[in-house]
Formats: C-alpha cells, structure tokens, sequence
C-alpha cells in the first residue's frame, strides 16, 4: 500500500513540474506581412488645363500669339504638368484640327506649336530629352502622337522630380510649326474669322 | 484525361493574360482644352498725312510748269473680311498754300491704283476688282470706289493687300483737258487738298466704315 502511494506521490510531483515548466516556456507564431509595390504612373496637370488664343490685331494675324506676345496673346500661354512614377515613362502629344463654334472651315493642327521647359529635378539632357527647348524650335501638333519627352537614364519619381512647364504657341510659324501665317490662311480661305476649339491630349506611357 | 486538358487549357489562358499585361505599359491621358478666337479686324495702313500737294508757274498763257510733282502714297490693308475702298476730296478745290485765294477744282487731277500684293485685281472674278486698272479716275468730293471685292474675296493683310496710290494730270494724256487747263487763270503756288480714304468691309453682316 506504501509503494501504491509513493507511486502516486512521484507522479503528481513530475506532473505538477511538467506544467510549471510550460507555464514558463515561450511559443512564437508569424505574422506575413506582404508589401505588394505595384507600378504606379500618375501624370498631373498642374495649371494651364484650358487656354484662349485671341487674334484681335494685323500683327497677331501677321506673326502669330503666345504668352508673351500679342495682347492678350494666349491666355495662359503655359501649362505645368508633373508625371509621378515608379517606373519610366515617356510623354507623348496629339490633338485635332481645330473645328469651328462659329466660322468656317478647321484650323490646321500644325498652326498650334508647344516647346518644353523642366523645371524639376530631372532635367533634359541627363534624365530626361525633349526636341523642343526652345520656341524656335517648337514641335508643330500633329493629328498623330508625337514624343514630346522621353527617357534618357532613368525618370521615375515623384512631382518634384518631373516638373515640366509646357509653353504654347499659335500662328508664329517657328520650327516646325505651319509656315504660312494665320492671315494667308484667311486669305486662302482655308478658315474664316470666328472661334474654334480643340483637345490636346498628352500621353504618359509606362516603359516597361 | 479530359479533365487534365481542361486544367492545362485553363492555365494557358492566365499565363497569357499575365504575359499581356506585364507587357503592356501603362497608359495615362490627359487633356487640355484650347480655344482659338480669332477676332473681326479691319485695318487702313497709309502715312496720316492725307493730302495731295503740286506746284505750279506760268511760263506763259499756254505753258505751265509742275514745279511740284504730287507724292505717290504707299497703302496696305489689313482685313479678316472682304473689303472695298473709295477716295473723295475734303473740299472741291485745291487751295494755294500761298494765298488761299488761288483755287483749283480737284478733278484737275486724276489717280490710279497700283497693286503690289499677291491678291489679285484682275476684276470681280478674282479676288477684287479694281476700278483704276485700265484707266484713270477724277478726284472729286463725292466718293469714288477704287477696289472692290472679287469673288475669291480680298482678305488677308498687307502683304496680300499692298498698293500704291499715284496721282496724275490729266492734260498729260488728254488733249480736251489742255483745253478745259487753259480754262483756268492758274497762279503760281502750290496747291493742296486733303482727301479721304474709306475702308468698308463687303460681308452680308453690313458694312462697318473706318
């Protein structure tokens, strides 16, 4: 009878330690945390999404508008446009022929012109390219995309890395704009007097 | 066996959607809405100093000398729209700028048009016609059309729209005008008249004068 209960006192004791010891020891579980970073390609237009050309004067008909010239000339002349990106990106540009509210006829496209200037961190010959730096060699719109400005190394980033300022122009027939003024288009009856209106669209297309 | 098929199907078509859109960039559009005005002008380029002026001296009761030709006058007009054009005198006589009693009628002298743009002026089928092509006009108070719009139209600026204005005696070419010249006791002076130019625009909206 001792023995059974010397048996039974001995197993009570290993038990009781055994969960003492599990009280004390340490279990672990995982939490996964996936950071899922897909491509993000935002393009922004800052200011300058709406613009009015006005042609008042001979010398406006004669040698054409912009932010700086004619009174008002183009209002505002500019738009800034900022691209956000995690990956690189190129910046395309097209638009119709203008079409008349009132008038006749369509302004020819390549009448309206843009040259680039960026005003970021990326700048054009070492992130960044653009044909068109300067009004005299301003890109003429085309009823097709053009590349306005392309990758050169690498041009991810946010807004404060590509900031470009894009400068509009009407009927000053410089680069590769239309090479006849807005007054011998009159006179060739191609439009009239009146108002017309157009969309440009710009592009901006991930580089995968 | 179907069904093995059917699963190895199933995942050619996502591994093909997968390769399609990891190809294909990212496209991203945005516009800008641009409006172009172009406004009603009608412009009249010429010297302010609108008058004609002569000289002249007795030689002796049938000869006169022009010691004063009348300057030609360079003009150009500038129009978003068809246009017409017409000359008249300020007063019905040239006036001695020396003694203001010296008078002469206005139609002692005639002008014509020259046309130096590229729009045409070979008549009313071509972009205008101009009254002073084949001949010469009076100058007189009432007002005389000189050009008017063609059927092509005349718009466009100055150089499509470039002339010059050249006056004429009419005894030079005349000889019934040496008589009606001789009508005349002519002094010695110089003569002047001032003269209008108007510019109307030709369009069925009605004609603004300038």
């Amino acid at each position: 009878m001792k023995k059974i209960i010397l048996l039974f006192g001995l197993f009570f004791a290993l038990q009781t330690q055994t969960t003492l010891m599990a009280q004390l020891g340490e279990d672990a579980e995982n939490v996964i945390f996936n950071a899922i970073l897909n491509g993000a390609f935002n393009l922004v237009v800052q200011d300058g999404d709406v613009q009015t050309a006005t042609f008042n004067s001979a010398d406006d008909y004669n040698f054409g508008i912009s932010e700086s010239i004619g009174i008002p000339g183009i209002d505002p002349g500019f738009t800034t446009v900022a691209m956000e990106a995690t990956g690189n990106w190129f910046l395309k540009i097209s638009a119709p022929d203008f079409t008349p509210i009132t008038g006749s006829g369509n302004i020819p496209i390549n009448n309206l012109g843009v040259w680039c200037e960026a005003t970021g961190v990326h700048q054009f010959g070492t992130e960044v390219t653009c044909a068109f730096q300067t009004a005299d060699a301003a890109l003429g719109l085309l009823n097709t995309d053009v590349t306005l400005i392309d990758l050169l190394t690498e041009n991810s980033g946010d807004q404060t890395d590509n900031l470009f300022v894009l400068h509009w122009l009407m009927g000053t027939m410089q680069g590769g704009m239309n090479p006849a003024s807005m007054f011998s288009q009159l006179s060739d009856r191609i439009f009239s007097q009146g108002t017309y209106t157009t969309t440009v669209v710009l592009t901006m297309t991930e580089i995968p | 066996m179907k069904t093995l098929s059917g699963i190895w199907y199933i995942t050619l078509v996502l591994l093909q959607l997968l390769i399609f859109f990891k190809l294909s960039a990212q496209e991203t559009p945005m516009l800008i809405n641009t409006e172009a005005r172009l406004d009603n002008i009608l412009l009249l380029k010429m010297t302010p100093e609108k008058y004609v002026e002569f000289g002249i001296k007795k030689i002796n009761e049938n000869l006169y000398q022009i010691t004063k030709q009348p300057d030609d006058v360079m003009f150009s007009v500038e129009s978003t729209g068809s246009w017409n054009l017409s000359i008249s005198s300020a007063d019905a006589y040239f006036t001695g700028k020396n003694d203001s009693t010296h008078k002469v009628p206005v139609d002692f002298i005639g002008l014509y048009v020259e046309n130096t743009g590229t729009n045409w002026d070979n008549g009313l089928f071509s972009n205008m016609a101009n009254a002073t092509k084949d001949t010469i006009v009076y100058l007189a108070p009432e007002k005389t059309s000189l050009l008017e719009s063609g059927v092509r139209g005349n718009i466009g600026g100055s150089s499509q729209n470039s002339f010059i204005l050249r006056w004429k005696f009419f005894y030079e070419d005349d000889a019934l005008k040496i008589r009606k010249f001789t009508d005349f006791d002519i002094n010695d002076d110089n003569y002047r008249v001032g003269y209008y130019i108007t510019l109307s625009e030709s369009t069925a909206n009605g004609k603004i004068d300038q």
